[in-house]
C-alpha cells in the first residue's frame, strides 16, 4: 500500500514526514501543511510502503515517523588517531597498543594527520562547511574498554557541518521507479574508538582487547530526515559507497567498519515530533532496516494503546527481529565535556588563507585535498546512464553490488556486444547466478573475459540466445574452458550451411503434412510449430528468424 | 622570595618540519593488560615504526586567540623580552649571592618534608645539608666541597678530573642516606646512577663528554615517568607502576649523561602548593629554600612523561643553585617534542647568558595588586630593597596593575579541579596501579581501587572537579573560569605591551615556616596562600623566574 510523502518544512528545521496509512486503502495525497519552503528542497513525489499496518483499523490513524542516524566510519590509516600503533583488522589481542592507547600517565595524544585528510575528504564529498578551526573535547565515562576514562571526541566545534547526501530509492511494483531523496548531514567529527570487552559469563571474566582503541573514526550525523527503514539503509549505503570511492573507510560492516545508531521516533503530522528512542550498534543495513521498521511500528502501537514511548537505548535483536532495551546505565549520563588540554585547536587552510612559505608537510590545504577527490558514486552512475543508455536503476544495481561495476567494465572492454546486451547478462543472468548460490562477485566462476567472448558469439551470430544460456550454465559449473571450447564440444553453434537447413526445412515439411495444410488452410500459428520442429532438428542450432523465412519462402514456392 | 616574571617565549610564524612522533620510542616493552576481573595478558607491542607520513603533529594550532584555548605563548614583542631575560636574571643575582643559604634551609623544613621540584640539580642536594656547603665563590673544588658548588663549577672540575662522576655520585648518594629522615626521596636509584657514573667517568677519560650536565647528579619528581624505575605520584594508586619509557625532559637529561640519582617526594598527584609547577610548586619551594626555581613558559619545554596534574598549566620547573645553572638546563630541556602537541615548534635558541651589567634600559613593573595585607614585613621590605637595587643601577621601576589577579585562585581551583577530575578518571586498576579485591562487578571494583588509590585531597578535587563540569554547572563554572583566565591573561599582556619588560614581585606571603606550623592547615586553604602570588602567570602561561633570595 503506498502512502504519499510530504515534506515538512518550517524555517528552523525540516523533516520529512511519512504519512502512514493505518486506514483501508484511500489516497491521503494532499500534504498537510507546508509552511514555508525549505532552500535546499527537493521534492519527491511518491514513496514505497514505509509501515504497513498490521491490524487494519477504522477511522483516520495517521502517524509520521521520524529517523535520524548516527553513523561512525573507522577512518582508513595506517595508524591509530593520535598514537603510532597500527590499525588491523583481527590481529592478535593486544598486539596494537601503544602506551598512549593503554592510557598510561604522562603519555600525550598526537594527531594523525591521515586522518584529519580524510575528515576533509568526506566531508567535502558530502558537500559540508569545512571548520577551519576545529577543537577537541573530552568526553568522559568510565568503561573497561576505555582506558583512559574518557574519549577524545570533537563535541563543541567539529572538524565539518551542514552537508548533504543524495540518495535514490527504487519503488513501484517492479522497483523500477527511482525516487532522488537527499538527507541532511549535522556534522561530521573527529573521535577515538574504544576498545573491545569480550564477556566471558562462564568465569564472569570481561576480557579487554586494546587493538581498536584509539582508532580513528569519523561520526556521521545525519539529521533525521528519514521516514522508514529502507530509506535509512539506502542512505547508509550510498554514505558507504562514498566513503569506499574516497578510500576514507573502508565501510565493511561486518568488521565493524562501519557502526550505525538509529534515533527514532513518530508523531502525528502537524503535531511535535514524538519522544526518540535509540537503536544502538546496527551492523548490517539489513537489520538496520528492519530494526527501524519494527521499532516505529512498536512506537505506533505502543502509543495507539494508550502507552508512552521512554527516551531510551535499545538494541536489535536479529534472531527475534525485535528490539530490546540495553540495560539501563544508571539513568542518565552526564559525560562532563572538557576541552582536551593536550591538542591545540585544528587550523585548516585553503589556498587563500596559506600562510607564505608554510611547509606543505605541516598544513592541510582543503583546496589541494578538493582537487584530489575521486569520482563519486553519484557521478558514475550518471555516467553510466549516458554512456551506455542505461537505466537509472540498472546503474544503482550496478554499483550497489560489490565489484559488479568493475566485472561490467571489464566485460565492456573485451566485447562488441551492445552495452544493453552486456547490462541485461550482467544483472539478470549473472548477477542471478551469484544471488542463487550467495557468491560474491569476487568468488564468481565465470571471468568478465569469459562472458565477454560469450556475448562476442552472441553477437556475431554464431550462436542463439538460448545456446548462449546453455553456454553460460556450463561455464559456470565447469570453470577452465572457453566458451569457444563449450561450444564446440557441445556444438551449439548456430548452422551456418544455408542449404543444409533448407533441406532441413523441406524435410520436416514433408515428414508433417498435417501441419502444413492447417497452414494453408488459414492458421497462421501453425508455423510456429514448423519453427520449433526444425529447430529441434538442429539442436537449437539454428536461428528460429531465419527458419522462418525458409519456411514461408519454400511454402509459399 | 622574590620572582621575576617575563613574558613568554616568541612563537614566529615559519616552523620547522616536525619529525614523526614515537619514533624512538621504546622496544618490546611488554605491557601486562589484564581484564576486569581473572587475569589475561595479551602481548603488547607498542614499538611499530608508525607511519612516518602519517603522524606529524598540525602546525600552527599554538596560536588560537580563542577564549577556549588561553594558553598559547605569544608572538611579536615576547621575543625581545626573551632576549632580555638573561640580562635581569644574571648580573644581578650570580653577582650577589650571599651567605644566607644556611639560613633559609634552617627555615625550610617544609621542602625538605615534601620534597622540591620537577628537576633538581646537585644544588639542590645540597639544599638538605646546608653544613656542607660553604658557598659557590672561592676555594678548590674538592670530593668535600663539591655538592655545595654550582652545576658549572662542578661541571669544569669533571672537565678538569679534579673529581671523577663516581666520587661525585658516591657522594650524594651518602648524602642521601644521611637525609633519609626527610623523606625527600621516593625512590633512590642508586644502581642506575652508579652504573651511569661509570659511564659518564670513561666518557671523560676519552674526552668525550657529552656537555655541561655529563656526570651532574639530578633528581627529579617522582611524577616524572622513568623507564624502568617505580613512579608512583607519592600515590597508592600508582604504587608499584614501572613505567616503560622516559619522560622526554629526563631523556634529554639522560642524553647529556647526567646521572639520575632518584625520585623524589612530593604530595599525592603533586596537589599541594609544592611540586610541579602547575600553580607555582617550582618557585614556592625555591623560595623557600633559597635556591633558584624556573618555570619556564608553557610550551617551551615538553610535558610527555609527566604524569598530569593539570596539563594546561602544568610546566616541569627547574630548580638549581644560580641562574647560570638553571639557563643550562633550560637550554638542554627547552624545545619542540613531537610527542607533546603544545610545545612551541620554533627552534630554542640558546640560553647562554650574557656577561651584561647594564639595566639601565630595562623597564621593572611592580604590581600593585601584589600588595596584599598578608604579606610579611620581611618579605615587603625585601621587596622593595630589591627595586631599590634595580633603581640605583640605572634601571626604570614602575608601578603596574594587574587588576583581575584577586580571582586568580578562585579560578584556578575550578579549571584545576575539573582537569583533575579527567586526568584522575585514568586510574581504574585495569591497565596499572593498583586494583583493590572487589571482584563482584567492575563497577564496584572501580569504587573500591579509587577509594583505596586515592587520598582525601585528590578524591575532594575530582569530585568538585564533576561538579563543575556536569552539564547544568558547564556554563556557570567551566566556562566562567576560562573566560577570566582569559583576561588575567590579557592583564599580562597589557602590561607587557606597555612597556615593561619584567614583573618583580614576591614569590610567597612569608618566610618559609616551621613543619609544625605548616600542617595547621588544610591542602585547599594552604593552596591558596601558597600559591597567591604564582598562580596567576600559570593561568597565563607565562615565564617564571625565582632568584634566590640570597640575592637579596
Amino acid at each position: 500500500m503506498a502512502a504519499p510523502v510530504l515534506r515538512w518544512c518550517c524555517p528552523a528545521r525540516r523533516w520529512i514526514l511519512a504519512n502512514i496509512d493505518r486506514g483501508p486503502r484511500h489516497g491521503r495525497g494532499s500534504p498537510t501543511g507546508s509552511r514555508s519552503s525549505g532552500k535546499r528542497g527537493r521534492s519527491s513525489v511518491a514513496q514505497q510502503p514505509l509501515v504497513t499496518a498490521q491490524k487494519p483499523r477504522k477511522g483516520e490513524h495517521q502517524w509520521a515517523a521520524v529517523v535520524g542516524l548516527e553513523i561512525h566510519a573507522q577512518i582508513s590509516s595506517n595508524s591509530k588517531l593520535f598514537s603510532g600503533s597500527q590499525v588491523h583488522f583481527a590481529a592478535p589481542p593486544n598486539s596494537l597498543v601503544s602506551f598512549f592507547d593503554a592510557s598510561l600517565p604522562g603519555t600525550l595524544p598526537v594527531l594523525n594527520r591521515r586522518c584529519v585528510e580524510a575528515a576533509v575528504m568526506t566531508g567535502l564529498a558530502l558537500n559540508c562547511h569545512i571548520n577551519k578551526k576545529s577543537l577537541f573535547d573530552r568526553k568522559h565515562y568510565f568503561y573497561a574498554d576505555l582506558p583512559a576514562g574518557y574519549q577524545i571526541t570533537q563535541q563543541r566545534l567539529p572538524i565539518a557541518v551542514k552537508g548533504s547526501l543524495a540518495y535514490s530509492v527504487c519503488v513501484g511494483k517492479k522497483r523500477s521507479q527511482v525516487i532522488n531523496k537527499t538527507v541532511r548531514i549535522k556534522q561530521i567529527q573527529l573521535e577515538q574508538d574504544s576498545g573491545k570487552s569480550l564477556h566471558d559469563d562462564l568465569r564472569s571474566q570481561t576480557l579487554i582487547d586494546l587493538n581498536r582503541a584509539g582508532v580513528g573514526l569519523l561520526e556521521v550525523v545525519l539529521e533525521p530526515d528519514m521516514s522508514c527503514g529502507e530509506e535509512a539503509a539506502t542512505a547508509v549505503r550510498e554514505l558507504q559507497l562514498i566513503l569506499q570511492a574516497l578510500g576514507t573507510s573502508q565501510a565493511n560492516m561486518a568488521e565493524g567498519q562501519l557502526r550505525v545508531d538509529a534515533n527514532i521516533s513518530v508523531h502525528r503530522p502537524g503535531e511535535p515530533l514524538g519522544v526518540r528512542t535509540e537503536v544502538k550498534n546496527l551492523n548490517s543495513a539489513r537489520f538496520l532496516a528492519k530494526a527501524i521498521d519494527y521499532e516505529i511500528q512498536r512506537q505506533i502501537e505502543e502509543l495507539e494503546n494508550g502507552g508512552e514511548i521512554l527516551n531510551e537505548t535499545r538494541s536489535f535483536d536479529y534472531k527475534l527481529g525485535c528490539t530490546v532495551p540495553m540495560r539501563d546505565k544508571e539513568g542518565k549520563q552526564d559525560y562532563r565535556f572538557i576541552p582536551e588540554p593536550n591538542l591545540p585547536p585544528l587550523l585548516l587552510y585553503d589556498s587563500a588563507s596559506l600562510p607564505a612559505g608554510a611547509d606543505p608537510q605541516q598544513v592541510i590545504n582543503i583546496d589541494q585535498l578538493r582537487e584530489q577527490l575521486p569520482e563519486l558514486p553519484s557521478v558514475t552512475r550518471e555516467k553510466l546512464v549516458q554512456q551506455y543508455g542505461m537505466l537509472p536503476e540498472h546503474s544503482l544495481t550496478l554499483l550497489n553490488e560489490v565489484g559488479l561495476l568493475e566485472f561490467f567494465q571489464n566485460v565492456m572492454k573485451e566485447t562488441r556486444a551492445e552495452p544493453k546486451k552486456v547490462t541485461s547478462w550482467v544483472l539478470n543472468t549473472f548477477l542471478g547466478f551469484l544471488k542463487q548460490q550467495n557468491l560474491a562477485v569476487s568468488e564468481s566462476p565465470v571471468t568478465p573475459s569469459a562472458l565477454a567472448e560469450l556475448l562476442n558469439l552472441l553477437d556475431q551470430k554464431a550462436i542463439s540466445s538460448a545456446a548462449a544460456k546453455k553456454v553460460f550454465e556450463e561455464l559456470w559449473r565447469s570453470g577452465g574452458k572457453t566458451p569457444a571450447q563449450i561450444v564446440s564440444e557441445k556444438r551449439l553453434e548456430l548452422m551456418q550451411d544455408q542449404e543444409a537447413l533448407e533441406q532441413l526445412c523441406q524435410a520436416t515439411m514433408e515428414e508433417h503434412p498435417q501441419v502444413v495444410m492447417d497452414l494453408k488452410k488459414g492458421n497462421p500459428r501453425a508455423i510456429n510449430k514448423l519453427i520449433g520442429l526444425v529447430r529441434k532438428a538442429t539442436l537449437s542450432r539454428a536461428d528460429p528468424t531465419v527458419i522462418k523465412e525458409m519456411l514461408e519462402k519454400q511454402l509459399s514456392s | 622570595m622574590l620572582q621575576l616574571t617575563f613574558q613568554s617565549v616568541p612563537c614566529p610564524f615559519s616552523s620547522p618540519l616536525t619529525p614523526p612522533p614515537l619514533k624512538n620510542r621504546p622496544k618490546s616493552k611488554p605491557l601486562e593488560l589484564s581484564p576486569v576481573s581473572g587475569a589475561l595478558a595479551g602481548p603488547t607491542d607498542s614499538a611499530r615504526e608508525p607511519d612516518a607520513t602519517e603522524n606529524q603533529t598540525l602546525p600552527d594550532s599554538h596560536r588560537d586567540p580563542s577564549p577556549e584555548f588561553p594558553f598559547q605563548p605569544f608572538s611579536g614583542a615576547a621575543g625581545r623580552a626573551l632576549r632580555r631575560q638573561p640580562i635581569a636574571c644574571r648580573d644581578y643575582f650570580l653577582g650577589l649571592q650571599s651567605d644566607q643559604w644556611e639560613d633559609s634551609v634552617l627555615k625550610g623544613p617544609v621542602t625538605s618534608q615534601n620534597g622540591c621540584a620537577h628537576v633538581l640539580l646537585v644544588a639542590v642536594v645540597d639544599l638538605c645539608f646546608s653544613s656542607l656547603s660553604p658557598g659557590p665563590c672561592g676555594g678548590r673544588l674538592d670530593t668535600k666541597t663539591m655538592l655545595g658548588r654550582t652545576l658549572r663549577e662542578v661541571s669544569t672540575a669533571l672537565k678538569q678530573g679534579q673529581i671523577t662522576p663516581t666520587e661525585l655520585c658516591l657522594k650524594c648518594l651518602s648524602l642521601i642516606k644521611k637525609t633519609k629522615f626527610l623523606n625527600a626521596y621516593i625512590t633512590v636509584s642508586e644502581e642506575v646512577a652508579l652504573k651511569q657514573a661509570e659511564e659518564s667517568e670513561k666518557r671523560y677519560k676519552k674526552g668525550h663528554s657529552l656537555g655541561d650536565l655529563d656526570g651532574i647528579p639530578v633528581a627529579v619528581k617522582d611524577n616524572f615517568s622513568t623507564s624502568g624505575i617505580e613512579t608512583t605520584c607519592a600515590s597508592n594508586m600508582l604504587k608499584g607502576y614501572v613505567p616503560p619509557y622516559n619522560a622526554t625532559v629526563v631523556q634529554k637529561l639522560l642524553d647529556q649523561g647526567a646521572l639520575l640519582m632518584g625520585k623524589t617526594n612530593l604530595d599525592e598527584f603533586a596537589m599541594g602548593a609544592l611540586g610541579s609547577d602547575t600553580g607555582g610548586s617550582t618557585r614556592n619551594p625555591a623560595a623557600h629554600c633559597g635556591v633558584v626555581g624556573l618555570k619556564p613558559s608553557y610550551g617551551l619545554v615538553s610535558r610527555h612523561g609527566l604524569i598530569p596534574l593539570v596539563n594546561s598549566m602544568d610546566v616541569p620547573g627547574i630548580l638549581t643553585r644560580c641562574v647560570d645553572d638553571a639557563a643550562t638546563v633550560l637550554g638542554v630541556l627547552a624545545g619542540h617534542d613531537c610527542k607533546d602537541s603544545t610545545t612551541v615548534q620554533d627552534p630554542v635558541k640558546s640560553f647562554i647568558l650574557p656577561s651584561l651589567t647594564d639595566v639601565s634600559k630595562l623597564c621593572i613593573g611592580i604590581p600593585k595588586e601584589y600588595l596584599v595585607p598578608e604579606l610579611s614585613s620581611e618579605v615587603q621590605s625585601l621587596w622593595s630593597k630589591a627595586a631599590k637595587l634595580f633603581e640605583s643601577e640605572g634601571a626604570k621601576v614602575i608601578e603596574v596593575s594587574l587588576p583581575h589577579t584577586s580571582y586568580s585562585i578562585v579560578c584556578y581551583h575550578v579549571l584545576c579541579t575539573s582537569e583533575v577530575a579527567s586526568n584522575m578518571a585514568r586510574f581504574d586498576g585495569l591497565e596499572y596501579g593498583h586494583r583493590c579485591d572487589i571482584n563482584v562487578s567492575t563497577e564496584a571494583m572501580y569504587a573500591a581501587t579509587r577509594r583505596e588509590g586515592f587520598n582525601n585531597v585528590v578524591r575532594g578535587r575530582i569530585l568538585s572537579g564533576n561538579f563543575f563540569l556536569l552539564k547544568e554547572n558547564y556554563e556557570n563554572y567551566f566556562v566562567k573560569a576560562q573566560k577570566v583566565r582569559r583576561l588575567i591573561t590579557n592583564d599580562f599582556v597589557n602590561v607587557f605591551n606597555s612597556g615593561v619588560d619584567v614583573l618583580l614581585t614576591p614569590t610567597t606571603l612569608s618566610e618559609a615556616v616551621p613543619y609544625v606550623e605548616f600542617i595547621k592547615e588544610d591542602n585547599r586553604t594552604r593552596s591558596a596562600q601558597g600559591d597567591i602570588f604564582t598562580q596567576a602567570v600559570n593561568m597565563a602561561a607565562l615565564c617564571l623566574l625565582e632568584p634566590h633570595q640570597a640575592a637579596l
